[in-house]
């Protein structure tokens, strides 16, 4: 994905001040990028190969897999930012409320929740909320970091 | 799984269908693309020696989505559509080579209003049991 390899500034501890909302990042999920997601960590479930699977479930459309979530939850945060090397995720929660499906265009809102200072080390709180194309919720992901820098 | 046996047998102490999987180089490059995480401590060998932990070692969240794929696989479109994975901790790294074993155990189960409501401990570990990643899952599951 190129828009990584892009030189971004640093996003350190002094910027992640309570309440901070980050730009919002928009992914679209389509084939091609579902099916080399799945490539990579070899799940091979049905459901999100073709729409009949899905429709078995309920669903008019193939899924795609909620574990994007640790992908585009990091985004939301980093779309315009590097992360400093060093960090460490201490506890994340994840909350899947709908499916995500093949050509939705999802729009993720991260906010800093908290920071704190425990032990000398730096701890940062982010919740990312992901709402689809319809504007329904679709997930919640919230991280506890150390913070590097 | 069709819409005719989405009642699942659940009970207080049933484990969880294990899923195995082997963490391998190409993964974790793979891995780096999709998540524009290119940390040398994952994609490089010749510099995870130099770390403390003397190893290149696979994204954290890579190994998470594993346990995702295991919670769906157990609870189909319950867990799509309401699951919930809360104080999901990664305890140790994963090197490329090893094999990592994902599994769970229900600890309870409420019923409330024609739904049942599942809780779980889930782990993913190492093959000698060390622990990779703790946490616990909810799920609600009608009828």
């Amino acid at each position: 994905m190129s828009e990584f390899m892009v030189k971004k500034p640093e996003l350190t501890y002094d910027e992640l001040k309570p309440n901070k909302e980050f730009e919002p990042y928009q992914m679209v999920v389509d084939d091609t990028m579902v099916g080399k997601f799945l490539a990579t960590i070899e799940d091979d479930n049905s459901i999100y190969r073709n729409a009949s699977a899905a429709k078995q479930w309920g669903y008019g459309r193939a899924l795609a897999p909620h574990s994007l979530a640790a992908v585009y939850a990091r985004a939301s945060y980093l779309k315009n930012y590097t992360m400093p090397g060093g960090g460490i995720l201490v506890k994340q929660d994840f909350h899947f409320f709908r499916p995500i499906q093949i050509g939705d265009h999802l729009l993720c809102k991260a906010k800093v929740m908290d920071r704190f200072q425990r032990k000398g080390r730096k701890y940062v709180v982010i919740e990312t909320s992901t709402y689809n194309q319809n504007r329904e919720l679709v997930s919640t992901v919230k991280i506890e970091a150390i913070w590097p820098k | 799984m069709n819409r005719k046996d989405e009642r699942l047998s659940v009970f207080a102490g049933k484990t969880l269908a294990v899923l195995r999987k082997r963490v391998t180089q190409r993964m974790i490059n793979e891995w780096a693309e999709v998540s524009g995480d290119f940390n040398p401590l994952h994609v490089d060998p010749e510099f995870g020696k130099t770390t403390f932990f003397a190893t290149n070692i696979a994204h954290g969240p890579m190994i998470l989505s594993f346990v995702i794929e295991s919670l769906t696989t157990w609870f189909g479109r319950h867990w799509i559509s309401g699951g919930r994975l809360e104080n999901v901790r990664l305890v140790s790294p994963v090197p490329p080579g090893s094999e990592v074993a994902v599994g769970g155990v229900v600890t309870s189960v409420e019923m409330a209003e024609g739904s049942r409501s599942v809780n779980c401990e889930i782990f993913a570990k190492h093959q000698d049991d060390r622990l990779i990643i703790t946490g616990n899952a909810y799920c609600q599951i009608e009828g």
